[in-house]
């Protein structure tokens, strides 16, 4: 007699059933069983064992601050990851979420506000969060380090391209390589200039944002932009690119693990709170990560303390650059031994 | 790499074009040698613009003499300046965005100027050869000011 498989599970919050479908689907698929209630008040949920994850879908009180309604949820899940989702005001109440709480993943609801000619918004079919990213976000949450880079993030099969960078020179030879990879395959215009922003806002962080003396201190991030900068040879920093026809993604890795979400959630502030000006001075301008989100779709960041930073920009290219701008952008920060690649 | 051409008009005009990537090499010298009064940048050729080119374009910006005239901003220049909507200072006036159209009935696509300002591209929206109205191949908050 087989002894019972235990069941991973996931409770979600919400009340709207193309949100609450598409999560059982996509989490389902991964091996995650999922139950639904309208109220956080009614968490935690009976016979509900093993719980992986916990869903918010912020909807469900569309005035409430974010994160008085994750902090509710919070009570009945001690310790559990929690992805939000939203759809209406989605992508300031996202940043909320992620900012001002212990969210680590959200991921925007499809279908959100659409603005037919005439200018006029309306509310179009709201459709729920994108399968695939709540997939990928589950799988990698669950299963670690075996799927690091871009592979989570396109078709099975598709080509990932490494190149390694550890010069300034290195990092130019990089960015060409990305974008005549995206030309080659006919990108251009408003699609190949996020490629490029992506990549090139990555592999400068890698370059002089992320590198540690062996105090901890920063080394590079204080250094003028224009000077060259050089890692040591057991240093390299890994940029990983690949795109299935639909989907481009690129990752950099660096050795030095030394970002923090708070770090992260600094920066996205001022998506919220609005950008006076760029820093003043030679080293960063204080807008990469912030230009990054601009453009990206989803932006996943996987930390290691110590050890390993990897930041994932994953692009929509398929379709319109309208309809990419559409889907908002979803953010996932994992840390630790939680879903980082090796 | 950027390439920076300029022509000075018989009203002492001068017209400054900026074509392809600023990023923090960016070095407006041969700009900023000459500009003694009205500057009238034309950025249609600017296809990106890094963080760090950010902040040399506002230097470059403020670093001018007198009132500046921006035309046909890309849509690399368009999305910083809604992002940062200080980014060019009261100085500096924004006339015009060469923004991406599509035309919802064939797919054609092609670049249209039109004033920056709110709905904008609605108003301005151009005619496709097939008959239709073209539309705006993005969000227009992310190009245009709300």
């Amino acid at each position: 007699m087989h002894a019972a498989k235990r069941t991973r599970a996931a409770a979600l919050v919400s009340k709207h059933g193309p949100t609450c479908r598409r999560v059982a689907q996509s989490l389902g698929a991964a091996g995650v069983h999922v139950r639904a209630t309208p109220f956080p008040s009614e968490l935690p949920l009976d016979g509900l064992e093993d719980v992986v994850a916990l869903l918010v879908d912020l909807d469900v009180s569309p005035g409430e601050p974010p994160a008085m309604l994750v902090a509710e949820a919070r009570q009945a899940y001690r310790g559990v990851p929690i992805l939000a989702t939203a759809g209406v005001d989605s992508r300031a109440r996202l940043l909320d979420a992620l900012c001002e709480s212990d969210v680590h993943h959200v991921i925007p609801k499809r279908g959100a506000l659409t603005l037919p000619r005439g200018g006029m918004p309306v509310i179009g079919t709201l459709e729920g969060p994108d399968e695939h990213d709540l997939f990928a976000a589950i799988r990698r949450l669950l299963e670690g380090p075996e799927s690091p880079g871009v592979s989570p993030y396109l078709l099975s099969g598709a080509p990932v391209h490494e190149v390694s960078v550890r010069t300034s020179d290195d990092k130019d030879g990089a960015l060409e390589a990305i974008i005549g990879f995206a030309e080659s395959m006919g990108l251009a215009g408003e699609k190949l200039r996020r490629v490029e922003l992506s990549a090139e806002e990555l592999l400068m962080n890698a370059l002089y944002d992320a590198p540690r003396n062996s105090d901890g201190s920063p080394r590079n991030a204080n250094l003028d932009r224009r000077l060259a900068v050089s890692l040591g040879s057991d240093e390299t920093v890994k940029m990983r690119y690949g795109c299935d026809g639909q989907t481009l993604a690129v990752a950099v890795a660096d050795p030095f693990g030394s970002l923090s979400k708070q770090a992260v959630t600094e920066r996205l502030r001022k998506v919220r709170e609005g950008i006076p000006r760029p820093n003043a001075g030679v080293a960063g301008a204080g807008l990469g990560l912030v230009m990054t989100y601009s453009v990206a779709n989803q932006l996943i960041f996987a930390v290691a303390p110590g050890r390993l930073t990897e930041v994932t920009a994953v692009l929509h290219v398929g379709g319109s650059n309208r309809a990419a701008q559409e889907r908002g952008t979803a953010v996932h920060f994992y840390v630790g031994g939680e879903g980082v690649g090796e | 790499m950027v390439q920076i051409d300029k022509k000075k008009s018989a009203d002492g005009t001068l017209h400054v074009t900026i074509a392809g990537k600023i990023d923090e090499r960016f070095d407006p010298a041969v700009v900023l040698c000459e500009a003694r009064g009205k500057v009238v940048m034309h950025l249609a050729g600017v296809r990106s613009i890094s963080s760090l080119g950010v902040r040399a374009f506002e230097q470059f910006v403020q670093a001018l003499p007198e009132d500046v005239v921006l035309v046909h901003i890309s849509p690399a220049i368009a999305s910083q300046l809604t992002m940062i909507p200080n980014l060019v200072g009261a100085r500096a006036v924004v006339e015009s965005a060469k923004l991406p159209f599509t035309c919802p009935a064939c797919g054609a696509e092609k670049s249209h100027s039109v004033p920056f300002r709110a709905g904008a591209s609605v108003e301005h929206a151009p005619k496709c050869a097939c008959g239709g109205y073209m539309e705006l191949d993005g969000l227009p908050e992310q190009y245009l000011p709300a």
